[in-house]
């Protein structure tokens, strides 16, 4: 393994702690994680082990009722935690971009597939509208929605699944984020499909850095360079994907692994 | 297609207006005989029965009431059994107060709902909400008739800030204008609460919210065009509601429109005129339902575009 120089860190987290806001119920005690440029790191467990809560963290988009109460978020050696609201809209959607579970009710049912790609474009780069609409056509091909220049003007509920989660998978990159997240990337979609997305998320990280959230290992293991195993706020098991598939050194680790379909635990990280 | 539908509409919109002056008809019959009325005090039995032969309610039930469809299929109204004026002349001269009214009305209920809703729907939980849902809450339960009167003893009776009935100039205007919006408002502003409420709490808020769209922008260009689209229909059930159910309001302030006119035409039997001013109310309910339909549609694209077919 070669030496991890500064530069080469994306996203550092420093004993990050999250705590309910009411009864003051600790939800993740302290984490800590670092991700490279160019790397994607798995971050695996079931629900409530507080892995969604991390990745919503990361981004400044903690529900309500759910704060950080220490810890650091540094992401390109700047931290980034301690920013105005202000501060982070500018990061949001621009050095970070998102994904999410449910790519139907993650668009607007009103609003044009392009209208929020083109939103996202114009605030954040200085783009004339004409050129934001390119712009969002581009991605979109290099997505490979099929019909890119139609897909743009088209309602979300017009295309299928995985042509919306294409569509935001090209959102979350429109402008050439640092990070990109990812929570339950591929949960709502038909296994072909997942496949597609995530070799396409795979494909699109080479130079940013990703974290994906998901309960599915064999997700996971299929483009994570390193997988971090979460179980009930805390971090039991850490490592590069080949080693945890291979020699999980936790009981749970080893249940989640059990428990993933036969066959489907390839690792396809980092080649 | 859209023929069709403008066809299967028409269909309907026949039925509804056949229906309709059918039960008036009889409804209208069951309600006493305008020849008394028409004759006036002290008269005799005669001059009674002259004017039933005049006008033909001597003859059976049943041949008036085909001699009628088939008038007004052929675009007769009838003349008014007080002065002899063609029915629907009388009837369009007084629609124009009425929508005037409901326009007016419906204008300033959009300006206060809308905006009022959206901040109601921004929190369940802050305290400056809670005396304006408590108001909403209250103003709600009072009929339309209570909150005019409340409104006329105030403003009229007691401060003489406001005339109190009448319709000379905006003056006024504006207690008719603010009794029915002090009516329907509670409504539409619970709706767009609970609309918005829902819409900020969906999933495409937090897509909004990953682009680093401020909470105005997301209010505003996000979860407002839905959570209008939840209140078109209301709008739409408010408007029809306005365009016949003003003859409260229109009776208390004398407004001449086509309620007022109802009540009068009803309490001198004038029979005509409460036919012509029950089809324009047909007709009005029927346009503002399909004009709800229209807006609907062309709001949600979900109704408005189908599905790619290469899905």
């Amino acid at each position: 393994m070669s030496a991890v120089t500064h530069s080469d860190i994306a996203l550092d987290v420093k004993g990050l702690r999250l705590e309910a806001v009411e009864g003051g119920r600790v939800l993740v005690p302290s984490l800590d994680l670092q991700i490279r440029r160019g790397e994607i790191l798995g971050l695996v467990g079931e629900s409530g082990s507080g892995k969604t809560l991390t990745c919503f963290g990361i981004a400044g988009l903690l529900p309500t009722g759910v704060r950080m109460t220490a810890g650091e978020i540094i992401l390109d050696g700047q931290r980034i935690d301690n920013r105005s609201e202000k501060e982070w809209r500018a990061i949001r959607g621009g050095q970070i971009g998102m994904i999410f579970q449910d790519p139907l009710s993650s668009f607007n049912p009103v609003k044009t597939i392009g209208s929020i790609l083109i939103e996202s474009a114009r605030r954040h780069q200085n783009l004339s509208k004409a050129e934001a609409r390119a712009l969002a056509i581009d991605i979109l091909k290099s997505m490979h929605l099929p019909g890119s220049s139609a897909c743009v003007d088209a309602y979300p509920h017009q295309l299928s699944g995985g042509q919306r989660q294409r569509a935001m998978i090209g959102l979350a990159l429109i402008n050439n984020p640092a990070l990109l997240l990812a929570d339950e990337p591929t949960t709502a979609l038909d296994p072909t499909v997942q496949l597609q997305i995530l070799a396409l998320m795979r494909r699109k990280v080479s130079n940013s850095a990703g974290l994906m959230v998901t309960h599915d290992i064999a997700a996971a293991a299929a483009i994570c360079d390193r997988l971090v195993v979460m179980l009930e706020g805390q971090i039991i098991e850490e490592g590069p994907t080949r080693t945890i598939l291979s020699a999980p050194q936790h009981d749970f680790t080893r249940q989640l692994l059990a428990a993933a379909p036969i066959g489907t635990l390839t690792h396809g990280g980092g080649q | 297609m859209a023929i069709r539908k403008l066809l299967s509409g028409f269909r309907d919109f026949a039925f509804v207006l056949l229906a309709t002056v059918t039960v008036l008809f009889f409804l209208l019959r069951l309600t006493g005989d305008p020849a008394i009325v028409l004759a006036g005090e002290g008269a005799t039995a005669d001059q009674i029965q002259a004017i039933r032969v005049e006008n033909g309610f001597d003859k059976p039930l049943v041949t008036q009431f085909v001699s009628t469809i088939f008038r007004l299929a052929q675009g007769d109204f009838g003349k008014s059994l007080l002065d002899g004026t063609p029915a629907m002349e009388k009837v369009l001269a007084a629609l124009p107060a009425t929508l005037m009214l409901a326009a007016m009305a419906i204008t300033l209920n959009l300006i206060v709902s809308l905006p009022l809703g959206a901040w109601l729907g921004q929190s369940q939980t802050s305290r400056s909400r809670k005396p304006v849902r408590a108001f909403l809450s209250v103003l709600q339960g009072f009929p339309g008739f209570v909150i005019a009167l409340l409104l006329i003893n105030l403003f009229a009776a007691s401060l003489e800030w406001l005339p109190s009935i009448g319709f000379s100039g905006p003056a006024t205007w504006i207690l008719p204008v603010v009794s029915v919006v002090c009516f329907l408002a509670p409504k539409l502003i619970r709706v767009v609460e609970a609309n918005t409420w829902a819409a900020l709490n969906a999933n495409f808020v937090r897509t909004a919210r990953s682009i680093g769209a401020s909470d105005n922008v997301i209010l505003w260009r996000h979860v407002l065009p839905n959570s209008l689209l939840g209140a078109v229909a209301l709008i739409g059930a408010e408007i029809a509601f306005m365009l016949t159910g003003l003859v409260v309001i229109e009776t208390i302030f004398a407004w001449p429109g086509i309620g007022w006119l109802l009540v009068q035409s009803t309490l001198n039997l004038d029979f005509p005129v409460v036919q012509a001013v029950v089809i324009v109310m047909v007709i009005s309910v029927f346009l503002s339902n399909a004009l709800t339909e229209a807006v609907q549609v062309i709001l949600d694209p979900r109704i408005r575009v189908g599905a790619r077919a290469d899905k």
